[in-house]
């Protein structure tokens, strides 16, 4: 061995040792200023990145979510609230990496989850309606949009409408439809519903298909009939029915309609008619 | 003819000696492993972003030639009168500057060759280790003419390159020209369509307009060239829209090439 190379080995063990223990305190001392970082990122407007991403827009893009992930994974991991700052960071930076790359379906995706963990609603439902325009081939931005209206928002008339746009799409499972109908009947929309539900069925030619919202159909008709009744009572005798049993009392109707799923149709307290079954088919 | 397939020869020779291949080999092969490990890291769309790391590469990849390679070779040369050798020959000075010109476009094509090579490979592989759902919109077609759309890109590129090596007298003017080249191809589409359609209240003056539109007939529209967004998402690109992109390609390139002959013949190499 040459004089002075045990020297360097020394020197090359220290100085590695120094560096990895270096590295990992920058790279803990960094993670605490992820915070910072994303809202730098949020500054960026998303034409300004999409004009310097140049050619790069793609991985770009890619970058971008990944910061986002790394963040709300981090915040998750560590159990803290992510503030509504925060929220609008995120979903500033996921309005940059859609204008980057409209087609990226992974940070729309995030953006409709993630209003179940505190994101904002009005950001992601923006986000999906953005999706649902960049992706014609993909009805899922419209099943989030129904999703998020209809159990977020509590608007049935408004799901109804997203959900009807996700049937017209390649790949959307058939019960949608029925629970477009679904959504009508809520709605108060009850007509609306059974004409919707028609045209459905006569487009439809598979059968497993058309018999499940013929059976659908069947009931909201029944309910449409139900609810005419209910009004020609309050006409005849001024006052509401206490129970759907008393048309058939007064004579209005010889007896209460079946209900296909297997349910008892009731008058609910609002004045709307619905059934036990749900709308759904019993468990056999 | 002869001369100038000679003269492509012995650039692609001299590229070769620059161990060119044996680095683009190493990158590629950690482009395959970064693009895999990397593409783990997200929900749905990971053959979107191997192909965007992978096409990345392969952009990174041949841009390498027209600034770096290039320059070196062709501006050192002139710079330190080593073309004389070659000029020596019966060689014209047109066909040394053609020579040149194929035999970089040669060192490109391998370059791009072995990066989609890369690019493949890493998509076989990835059908091993994620879902077929998750791989669905990869499309070998779309992807090859992205490819090709990128080497036409590189191409004009390189002939800037080219042109800026026989009108300067440093190789740091050449690079740094190519570079301002280079940017105001990827931006000037965006520009031209910005100033054609400004944002209420925003008002540029005719003069400015003019010039801005004029730069987009002068220097190469790189942007154009640009699909790997199309390619990662699946998208296959018209075949009338890659015939205009190759008409654009090929008279930008001749008008380029005839205008550095035009100043290396006027050049004083003495």
């Amino acid at each position: 061995m040459k004089r002075g190379q045990p020297v360097i080995w020394l020197i090359f063990l220290i100085a590695g040792t120094l560096s990895v223990l270096a590295a990992h305190k920058v790279f803990t001392s960094r993670s605490q200023k992820l915070t910072e970082s994303i809202q730098a990122l949020s500054l960026i407007p998303p034409t300004g990145a999409e004009i310097s991403a140049m050619e790069f827009k793609g991985i770009s893009s890619d970058f971008f979510l990944l910061r986002v992930m790394t963040f709300l994974g981090l915040k998750f991991g560590e159990r803290t609230k992510v503030s509504p700052d925060e929220w609008h960071s995120v979903y500033k930076i996921l309005d940059t990496v859609t204008t980057l790359d409209p087609k990226f379906w992974d940070p729309y995706l995030l953006a409709g989850t993630m209003v179940q963990e505190g994101g904002p609603l009005e950001h992601a439902n923006r986000l999906l309606l953005k999706a649902g325009e960049e992706l014609p081939n993909n009805y899922r931005p419209y099943a989030l949009l129904w999703y998020n209206t209809f159990y977020l928002e509590d608007n049935p008339q408004k799901a109804g409408l997203y959900l009807k746009e996700a049937i017209k799409r390649p790949g959307a499972p058939f019960y949608y439809t029925g629970l477009a109908a679904r959504m009508d009947l809520y709605a108060d929309r009850t007509k609306d519903a059974i004409a919707f539900l028609k045209s459905i069925i006569l487009d439809n030619q598979e059968s497993y298909v058309s018999e499940y919202l013929k059976k659908r159909l069947i009931s909201l008709q029944i309910i449409d009939y139900l609810e005419e009744k209910l009004k020609e009572y309050e006409l005849r005798y001024g006052n509401k029915p206490k129970s759907i049993e008393q048309l058939v009392l007064t004579g209005l109707i010889k007896k209460i309609p079946t209900d296909p799923y297997g349910g008892t149709f009731y008058l609910l307290p609002t004045g709307r008619v619905y059934t036990t079954s749900k709308l759904v088919e019993k468990k056999k | 003819m002869h001369a100038i397939i000679t003269v492509a020869r012995f650039t692609l020779k001299d590229g070769l000696r620059h161990r060119v291949i044996y680095g683009v080999f190493i990158a590629a092969l950690l482009t395959v492993a970064c693009a895999l490990l990397f593409s783990g890291m997200f929900m749905r769309d990971i053959s979107k972003v191997i192909l965007d790391i992978s096409l990345s590469a392969i952009s990174m990849g041949a841009l390498l030639v027209p600034f770096f390679l290039a320059i070196n070779m062709l501006a050192g040369e002139i710079e330190h009168r080593t073309a004389y050798s070659m000029l020596s020959q019966p060689i014209s000075r047109s066909q040394f500057i053609l020579g040149k010109y194929a035999g970089f476009l040669l060192i490109t094509a391998a370059i791009v060759a072995i990066f989609t090579s890369a690019t493949l490979v890493a998509m076989y592989g990835a059908s091993f280790l994620f879902e077929p759902i998750h791989l669905k919109t990869f499309s070998v077609q779309a992807v090859l003419l992205s490819v090709i759309a990128n080497f036409m890109g590189v191409s004009m590129l390189l002939a800037a390159s080219v042109l800026w090596c026989t009108a300067t007298t440093s190789s740091f003017l050449a690079t740094l020209l190519t570079l301002s080249t280079y940017f105001i191809g990827q931006t000037i589409e965006e520009m031209v369509r910005f100033i054609s359609s400004p944002p209420p209240g925003v008002n540029f003056s005719p003069l400015f307009k003019t010039v801005i539109q004029g730069i987009l007939y002068v220097f190469p529209n790189l942007a154009a060239f640009d699909l790997k967004l199309q390619a990662a998402h699946g998208i296959i690109a018209a075949g009338e829209s890659i015939l205009y992109l190759g008409l654009y390609a090929g008279s930008y390139i001749t008008v380029i090439i005839s205008l550095a002959i035009l100043f290396f013949n006027k050049r004083d190499l003495a």
